[in-house]
Order: structure tokens, then C-alpha cells, then sequence
């Protein structure tokens, strides 16, 4: 049996402070005496740098004083240039709002007179002007970039004198996301150059592998890494708890080491996989700590209702939260004496931006991590080095996509006429094709000035940055607004007689109007919790062209991905009581695949085909990222003995944007480096039967399971086999 | 006569021949310094919108509660003692205010006249409409433009009437392809810049923003015209509560009593005029051209029945 427990200490460190090696202005030296603020050495790395006038990524830990470390130079120079401005982008409105009031502080004590204003989708109409023409440091997150980069005759000045933007928590622009946002910044930057204005860029970053180029890739400008942290570290305790060893579920577990820790004094904010989760636990300690102030956190609550929790945690009122990942950005909560982190969140980016949240202020921090029963979770239990020592993610980033060039060309276009011998420095070698192919179907128009956009829709509203279904229901209890959703979460979480738990109250969905996107609620006394069950399925709608690879098919076209529910369980304390049908509507979208028919031979055991096809996908789902350069979670996988459309065997990769944004097509183009990479993980990994580098997916929606090893490596060597084979294939001609 | 600041008038290169290039309708073709645009003129009867300056001050002392601390109430107190005018207003209390607001009503530019009203929150009074009627002829510009998208589209038709003795002469620029968008634009704030006095429907929020994002979107000076009478903020004042809503189609019917008869409704615009960039067939150019023809004369109307409804006998 393997160890319940392992520990790891990381001892604490002390404080190494710098001084600047250009001297800071007598007021901010003043502001640092009066507050008792020596620099450690990032910040004042940081600080020449910016005053150098270099672009910089910050990659120090969570509570490294990244924050001071940007905003001193840049209030610096701000101060120094009474027209200069500042862009400040945060990946969400919430954090925005937290930082508001840091930066207001900051600028009232060193009276920079920037008068630092928010400006988003919330902010009141009749306050934008004012805050366009007098706030010198706006803060906004990159859907309100989007939007405001074609009203210039509103924002020429802001423009004209933009000296710095700030993007914090770069590390989540990554994948087609991140791409995006690489042509959003190129966009911004084609902008203030028309107005001669060369704005210096500060990413705040977790750590990441290879920042710098990660850096260039994102923004456009060379960056240079600060990364010698000079924070003073309290002792860290980490501990890796495998609760299924004394047959004890992770519910419970968590559960119960919550309660213990809260009745010790220790504050502790617990992180789980899903809001459902975080509810449940939730309702767990309050019942059994009756009296104690136990919280949960996550997104769809109401800003209020955040801001309290986020308030009672920084002062103290409050002895336990558990949270989604909501938390994990760098909403400021204050010190922690703890952190739980129920499962794996899927990087181990994200895993120590959670960590990072314990021991603020000088004070020991306790850290556990408990695994879920899925292989992946077990793998770290097993191997715990692989845990502690895995090495930082890349995040990839791809700027030739011609899908997202094309709808950001014509935002640009929209923005400033388009002069392509100007703007290949912006959109590269493909923009002058995709220009071409723009004016042929009257989307853009050759002018004396350039190329104009010539389309009716706004092109910037067309755009949709994250990929994900828009549109927003709300959850009414009565006549009160109960919480907000987005809509495939209505989906997956608010079925009929689904329970929801908001602060530890249950309730019961009455009616969803799909229409009007409301759901309707009841308050219930009962205790119990549903979880649904539904089958994903890949439809072929049409086949567009077949690659030939060696002797190996690779098929690309239309499918539809169709989730359909088809009923839930009923349980009380984890006991499946009862079960329901379902009959509603499946959530399918379309998208573009490839697919192509495993040939599993007689090496593998009939038992073991599915654990071998699953096993097969989820490898070249891992693989797929490093040719096709997506984020994994960009892309979805599928694999079956048996497919009614193909008739045999068959792997899907698909795009996980509705529509495609030319993943599953490219995976299609460069199908032999995938699978050769896919054999090389998998057959030169050391572990017995899969692990996280090789067969296991932190994403997989069947729980890793089944998996086989063996067979896996079996069918991927006879698929490369097949890529080097050059045997007739008349059956298929 | 009330004179109101002049623009200047930017030298301007006119090549004017006569053409038919391509476009079936009948105008020539204007150029300016980057590029060249297709100008279609006509010509329409005037309709007598006159005020005369001393009945407009005259009406306008009336207005009692232009004076900070006079409100509905004290209005309605002060008629009661036979207080009318802001002269009669002098003999009493507010006599400082009064003297200041008469000062500014008897001798101030339509600038400082429209500014009171705006710090009083009346900018779209009514009464306001009479300093369209008042200022020289010469100086108004009636200005609807015809857009392909509600926002960062380009603008296709511009259409800019203006006072010529008894006439009203009505020049459209019209785009034959998006590359004489800006020189279209640049004759427009030209004609603006020359022509002080705009008048609009719905021109605040759309026609005059619009026209100026797309000047700024191509690097050129934005223009904002001295005067600018938005009909729409006044016609809500006056018709709302006899129409089911305010828009220019609505107030011709119900209120200046006609219809258009074969009009292309304004969502079509833009399906009309990708239709004509896409096959090069012209038919479709001449409906949005009469559309936009008929909006510009419907605004000379449309003044001249506001300021007989406030200042006629």
C-alpha cells in the first residue's frame, strides 16, 4: 500500500533586499521611509529596468510584492511626464476592482495626480468621458480593449501619451485564447505608433517556462525576465494526502481536515474542482462546526456578496472559505495560515498560484494537497517528485492562425485604415493573403488610405476572445436574483430537479425557460445532491479532405459534438439513493475534426482495445499542442471501438471553439510529428501503467479510466509503422 | 441679423465635368486633394421658417424661469402679480439674475442664448428652435448622412441642403466605391465648416459623431459646427404625446402631412448599397439617393413647422 502522507518542507528564507541603482525621486524615497519599505532585490531590478525603459516580465511567486514592484517606476514616470498614461489590463472585471483601490492609495500618497479609474462594461455612461480625458491610468480588462480600440477619435489622447501597459496574470493568455489576445495587443500597439506613441510593456506572470520569448510572443517587443525573488518565504509545509488509502473518500477527508485545522485556529481556504464541490464541502464543516464562520466562494455569486467574503477573509472574520479557482487570481485576501487543495487543477501553474496563497506575512504555512480517485491524482501519490519537481509549463501561443488573423485584421481595419506594407510588421507573412482574400468577398476596400473595413456588423463584436458560448442566465428564487450563470453551465449544472447550493442553502431547480435563460428555483430543506450523468458523442457531418500519411488515413471535416444528459443521480452522503431520466434538449455545437481508423491488431488483448484507443487519445491530445500550437484544453478528444459514421474503430481530435479555429486541420496537415511525438512520450516514459507524461489527461471526462498501457504503446508504434509503409491502398481508391 | 462665428473656408481644387461614371444617376464628379467623390445637386422649393430677431428676444424675456431660484411655483406667483417679463422681473427680489439673464436673452450670441438654456437643463426646448429660424439663411446646413453598419462602417450617401434665395439646394456626395469616403468626408466639413448652422434629426447622437469618428478614422481635423438644432430632441418636446413615437417618417405623416410614397426604408440602406458594390448594378444607388434627398428637404419642413408652432401668431 502506498503511504497516506508524504511531506516536504521547504524551509523559510530571508528577505534580500536592493537598492536601486537609479535613485528613486526624493517624494517616492519619502513614501518607502514613511511606510517602512525596503525593496527586495525583484523590485528593484524591476524598477531600473522600467526606468531603463525595457519591457519586463515579472515571474515571482504569489505575494512576492509583484504589485509594488510595477507600480513605483511607472508612477515614477508618470510623475516625471504630467501628459504620460497607463493601461492596466486584469483578466477579470473582480480583480480590476481590487486593484483600484491599491493603486488610489498609492497615488494619493505620492500625489501623482494619475487619478486611477476603472473603465469596463460597468462603468456608467455618462462617466466615460471624464475618465478618458482625465484619468491618467485606466484600468480594464481585454474585452473592453477590444471594443475600445476603434472609437480613437474618443481615445486619441489617451493613446497619443500611452507610456505603459500592464497586463497581470499573463500567464493565462495562452492557447487560442492567448493568441487572440497576441493579436488584440498588436492591434493596441499598431494604434499608439500611428499617434507616435511606444508604450513599454510589464506582464506579471506566474512562472512559466521560457518567459522571456513567451513575453515577445504575447506582446510584440522584447521583454527581459525578473525573476530573482527577494521576498522572505515563511516555512512552507507541503503535504501530499492520499485519503482513499484508509478507504476514506476526498469529500470526507477534506471535510474533515478542514474542521480540524479551524478548530486549531488555523485559517484555511480550500480550493476544489468545481462550484458544486466547493458548496458541498462547504455544507459539510457548517454542519458539523456549527457556529463558525465557514464561507464558499465562487464565481456567480453577486459582486457584493464577493466583496464581503473577500473582506471578512483579509480581516480575519472569517475561519474557513472554500472557493473554485476563483480565488487563485491575486484578489487580495490577506495572510492564510493554510491551504487545502482537493484535487488537481490541471497546471501546475495553477497549483502553486493556489499554494502561493498560504503563508502571507512572515507566518508558517500548512499546504495539502488531496487526490481525488482518478489516476492522475494517484500517479502524484505514487511519485510524489514528479509533483514537487515538475518542470514550469510553457505557454504556447500562435500567431499564424488564419482564423483569428482574419477577424483581427478587420477589427484593425475598422480601427485604422490598413496599409499592408506598414502592418506586416503587426499580422506577419500571411496578412497580405488574407487582405486579398478580405477585399474579394467586400469585407475591406482599397482606399487612397489604405484598406477600410467595408463589412454592416461592428467586426470587433463578431469576435468572440474566449471561445465560449456568450450569454448569461440568471437563477431566480422568487423575485430575487440568486446568482448568474453562463450558459453552459445552465447546461451541465441546472436540470430539472438538479439541487443547487448557494451559501450553504439548497435549492431546487423548478423550470429552466431556455429561452429567456432563467432558471427557477425553490428553496429545500432535504439533504441531498444530484449528480447528472450524460454521453458525448461525435457526429460526422461531412468529410472535407483525407490526408494520406504513409499508408495511414487521416480524415478532416464537420462534426457536431453533442452532449446529451440523459438523467441523474439522487445521493445522500455520497449513496446513490436513486436515479432519473432526464428528457432535455443536448447541448451540441459544430466544429471541424480529423479522425482516423486505429487498425488494433492481434498483439492487443480484446479486453484491452478501449484502454488501448482511450489511451492513444489522450496521447496525441498531449502531443497535439507542441505541432498545432493550442492549449490542451483547446482541443477535445474522442475515441471508440466502434463508430456508426465510420463504420470500424475511430480516434476524433477536434476544435473545441464552435466553428474550428484550424486546430483539428492542422493536427490533420502535421499528423506523422504528432504521432511520432505521441509514441516517443509514451514508450520512453518510465511508469508502470500511466501517468500524467504519458497516457493520463488532467481534463479526461471518464476519469482516466480505461487506460492501458501496454496496449497503448502497441498501437501507436503499428500507426507509425503505417506512416512509413507504402503498401497499395486500393481498397480505399 | 445674428451673426454666428464663421468657419473658414479651406482652399479647395474643383474639377467639375459632368459625368456618368458607371453610376446611372445624374451629377459630376468633384475632387479634392485626395481623391474624388460623385456630387448630385437638386433644387426644392424654400419654405418661409422666418422669425424675425426682435420677436425671438422679445418671446424669449418671457421666460421667467431662465432665473436661478425661479421654479414652476414662483412662475406661476409672479404672473398672478402681473410679473411677465424678465424686465418686470427687474423691479423685484432677483432683480441681479433677472438683469443678467435679460442681458444675455437681449444681446448675447445664439451661443450664450443656448447655453443658458443648457444650464437651466432645457437644451431641447423648443423655443431654442427660433434661433434656427433667426440666424442668416445662408448659414444653415441640413445634414442627414446614410451609413453602411450602425458603428465603424463607412458612410456612403452624405446629403447637405442649403439656403439659396427662395431655393433650397441640395447637395448629395455619393461614394461610386469606399475610396471616396474621404474625399466625400473633406467636402462635407468643408460645407459644415462654411455652413455654421447645422440642423439635424437625431444628428447629436448619430450624424455629427458619426461623420467625425470617420473623419478621425482617416486622420483628419474633427469639425463641430457653432450651431447645431437637433430636431428630433425638439419634436420629442412637442409631438411625443400625440405620436406613437418620434421618428422622422412618423412626424412627416402625422405632423407635416405627407408620406413618401415609394420610399427604401433606412435598414435597407446597407443591403442595397453591398448589393450595388457587389454586382456593380446601379439601380439600387438611386433609391437610397431619393431616401436620403427626401430626409434633407423633410428637415427644411420640418423647421418650419416647429418655429410657426412657437412663434406663430
Amino acid at each position: 500500500m502506498d503511504p497516506e502522507m508524504y511531506t516536504r518542507v521547504f524551509p523559510a528564507r530571508d528577505a534580500v533586499y536592493k537598492e536601486p541603482e537609479t535613485l528613486p525621486s526624493p517624494v517616492i524615497c519619502t513614501y518607502l521611509k514613511s511606510r517602512n519599505i525596503r525593496l527586495y532585490t525583484h523590485q528593484a531590478d524591476s524598477y531600473d529596468a522600467v526606468m531603463r525603459g525595457a519591457n519586463i516580465i515579472l515571474t515571482t511567486p504569489t505575494a512576492s510584492g509583484k504589485t509594488l514592484a510595477y507600480t513605483l517606476p511607472v508612477l515614477e514616470k508618470l510623475m516625471q511626464n504630467r501628459d504620460a498614461t497607463a493601461l492596466f489590463i486584469y483578466p477579470t472585471k473582480a480583480l480590476a476592482r481590487d486593484q483600484l483601490g491599491v493603486l488610489q492609495e498609492l497615488d494619493m500618497d505620492l500625489v501623482a495626480k494619475t487619478r486611477p479609474a476603472i473603465y469596463d462594461g460597468d462603468t456608467p455612461r455618462d462617466a466615460r468621458a471624464k475618465i478618458r480625458s482625465s484619468s491618467r491610468i485606466i484600468l480594464t480588462n481585454m474585452y473592453e480593449l477590444h471594443q475600445i480600440l476603434a472609437w480613437r477619435m474618443k481615445w486619441g489622447d489617451f493613446w497619443a501619451n500611452l507610456s505603459f501597459v500592464i497586463i497581470d496574470e499573463a500567464h493565462r493568455y495562452r492557447g487560442i485564447f492567448g493568441s487572440h489576445i497576441a493579436l488584440l495587443l498588436r492591434r493596441l500597439r499598431r494604434i499608439c505608433n500611428y499617434y507616435d506613441a511606444h508604450p513599454q510593456f510589464i506582464l506579471s506572470s506566474a512562472t512559466i517556462g521560457d518567459a522571456p520569448s513567451f513575453a515577445e510572443t504575447l506582446t510584440g517587443v522584447a521583454a527581459v525576465e525578473i525573476a530573482n525573488d527577494g521576498s522572505p518565504r515563511a516555512q512552507q509545509t507541503f503535504r501530499l494526502y492520499n485519503p482513499w488509502c484508509s478507504g476514506k473518500s476526498s469529500l470526507s477527508a477534506t471535510a474533515d481536515l478542514i474542521q480540524d485545522q479551524i478548530r486549531s485556529g488555523m485559517q484555511t481556504l480550500c480550493f476544489t474542482k468545481s462550484r458544486n464541490m466547493a458548496e458541498i464541502t462547504a455544507l459539510r464543516c457548517r454542519e458539523s462546526l456549527p457556529g463558525s464562520s465557514i464561507s464558499s466562494y465562487r464565481g456567480g455569486y453577486r459582486p457584493n456578496e464577493r466583496r464581503v467574503i473577500e473582506n471578512d477573509l483579509k480581516k480575519g472574520d472569517i475561519a474557513g472559505v472554500i472557493s473554485t479557482n476563483a480565488l487563485e487570481l491575486g484578489i487580495d485576501v490577506g495572510g492564510l495560515d493554510s491551504v487545502i487543495i482537493c484535487g488537481f487543477p490541471g497546471t501546475m501553474m495553477s497549483v502553486r498560484q493556489q499554494a502561493g496563497r498560504a503563508g502571507r506575512g512572515g507566518k508558517d504555512a500548512l499546504i495539502t494537497f488531496i487526490a481525488n480517485l482518478n489516476p492522475l491524482d494517484q500517479y502524484f501519490m505514487r511519485c510524489p517528485d514528479a509533483f514537487f519537481d515538475a518542470p514550469h509549463e510553457r505557454p504556447i501561443l500562435d500567431l499564424e492562425n488564419p482564423y483569428l488573423l482574419r477577424e483581427h485584421i478587420l477589427c484593425a481595419a475598422a480601427e485604422l485604415p490598413y496599409r499592408t506594407e506598414r502592418d506586416g510588421e503587426y499580422f506577419g507573412p500571411l496578412a497580405a493573403e488574407i487582405v486579398r482574400s478580405l477585399k474579394e468577398e467586400h469585407l475591406l476596400a482599397s482606399t487612397p488610405k489604405g484598406y477600410v473595413y467595408c463589412g454592416t456588423e461592428p467586426p470587433a463584436q463578431q469576435v468572440s476572445l474566449s471561445g465560449r458560448m456568450s450569454g448569461t442566465c440568471t437563477v431566480m428564487h422568487g423575485n430575487r436574483v440568486l446568482e448568474t450563470m453562463d450558459t453552459s453551465q445552465m447546461f451541465r449544472e441546472a436540470y430539472p430537479g438538479a439541487v443547487l447550493y448557494h451559501q450553504g442553502e439548497r435549492y431546487r431547480v423548478e423550470e429552466v425557460d431556455r429561452k429567456n435563460l432563467i432558471v427557477h428555483v425553490k428553496n429545500i430543506t432535504e439533504n441531498y445532491h444530484t449528480r447528472p450523468f450524460y454521453t458525448t458523442d461525435v457526429r460526422v457531418l461531412s468529410c472535407e479532405k483525407i490526408y494520406r500519411h504513409g499508408s495511414l488515413l487521416v480524415y478532416y471535416g464537420s462534426v457536431s459534438v453533442c452532449s446529451q444528459m440523459i438523467g441523474y443521480s439522487v445521493l445522500e452522503y455520497d449513496q446513490i439513493v436513486s436515479t432519473h431520466s432526464l428528457d432535455v434538449p443536448p447541448l451540441s455545437f459544430t466544429t471541424k475534426a480529423c479522425w482516423f481508423v486505429p487498425e488494433c491488431g492481434n498483439e492487443i488483448h480484446p479486453s484491452e482495445i478501449a484502454g488501448s484507443l482511450h489511451g492513444t487519445e489522450h496521447a496525441l491530445i498531449a502531443a497535439t499542442p507542441v505541432h498545432v500550437l493550442c492549449d490542451r484544453s483547446d482541443i477535445g478528444g474522442v475515441s471508440t471501438p466502434f463508430h456508426p459514421d465510420v463504420g470500424d474503430a475511430a480516434i476524433f481530435i477536434y476544435d473545441g471553439v464552435p466553428g474550428g479555429v484550424g486546430l483539428a486541420e492542422k493536427a490533420a496537415s502535421v499528423f506523422p510529428e504528432i504521432l511520432r511525438l505521441a509514441w516517443e512520450m509514451v514508450s520512453s516514459c518510465s511508469c508502470d501503467s500511466g501517468c500524467p507524461a504519458c497516457i493520463h489527461s488532467p481534463k479526461c471526462g471518464n476519469n482516466n479510466q480505461p487506460l492501458s498501457k501496454s496496449g497503448t504503446i502497441s498501437l501507436l508504434s503499428s500507426l507509425v509503422n503505417e506512416l512509413d509503409s507504402r503498401k497499395p491502398m486500393s481498397i480505399y481508391t | 441679423m445674428m451673426q454666428v462665428e464663421q468657419g473658414f473656408i479651406s482652399a479647395l481644387s474643383l474639377k467639375e465635368h459632368t459625368v456618368h461614371h458607371g453610376v446611372d444617376l445624374a451629377g459630376v464628379e468633384v475632387t479634392t486633394a485626395d481623391g474624388c467623390c460623385f456630387t448630385i445637386e437638386s433644387e426644392h422649393p424654400l419654405p418661409e421658417f422666418f422669425v424675425s430677431e426682435e420677436r425671438l428676444r422679445e418671446r424669449l424675456m418671457h421666460e421667467l424661469t431662465l432665473v436661478h431660484g425661479i421654479g414652476g411655483m414662483r412662475e406661476q406667483i409672479c404672473r398672478r402679480r402681473g410679473i411677465q417679463t424678465l424686465t418686470d422681473l427687474q423691479r423685484t427680489n432677483w432683480k441681479v439674475e433677472a438683469r443678467e439673464v435679460a442681458d444675455i436673452l437681449l444681446n448675447g450670441t445664439p451661443r450664450d442664448i443656448i447655453q443658458l438654456f443648457r444650464e437651466k437643463g432645457r437644451g431641447a426646448d423648443p423655443l431654442l428652435v427660433g434661433l434656427g429660424a433667426a440666424v442668416p439663411k445662408e448659414d444653415l446646413l441640413f445634414f442627414d448622412i446614410e451609413t453602411l453598419g450602425m458603428v465603424h462602417s463607412p458612410i456612403i450617401l452624405f446629403g447637405c441642403g442649403v439656403c439659396d434665395g427662395q431655393t433650397l439646394r441640395v447637395t448629395q456626395y455619393l461614394l461610386r466605391d469606399i475610396g471616396e469616403e474621404i474625399a466625400a468626408l473633406e467636402l462635407v466639413a468643408d460645407m459644415i465648416r462654411t455652413h455654421p448652422a447645422l440642423v439635424t434629426y437625431n444628428g447629436r447622437s448619430f450624424d455629427l459623431p458619426f461623420t467625425n469618428s470617420r473623419l478621425s478614422y482617416y486622420g483628419e481635423r474633427e469639425c463641430w459646427p457653432a450651431l447645431h438644432f437637433d430636431l428630433l430632441h425638439t419634436s420629442r418636446r412637442l409631438f411625443r404625446s400625440d405620436l406613437p413615437d418620434c421618428c422622422l417618417g412618423t412626424v412627416e405623416r402625422q405632423i407635416l402631412g405627407f408620406g413618401r410614397t415609394e420610399d427604401l426604408p433606412g435598414y435597407l440602406v446597407p443591403v442595397y448599397y453591398q448589393r450595388y458594390l457587389r454586382t456593380g448594378d446601379t439601380s439600387p444607388l438611386k433609391q437610397i439617393v431619393d431616401h436620403n434627398r427626401s430626409d434633407v428637404t423633410t428637415l427644411a419642413l420640418l423647421l418650419a413647422k416647429q418655429t410657426e408652432m412657437m412663434y406663430g401668431s
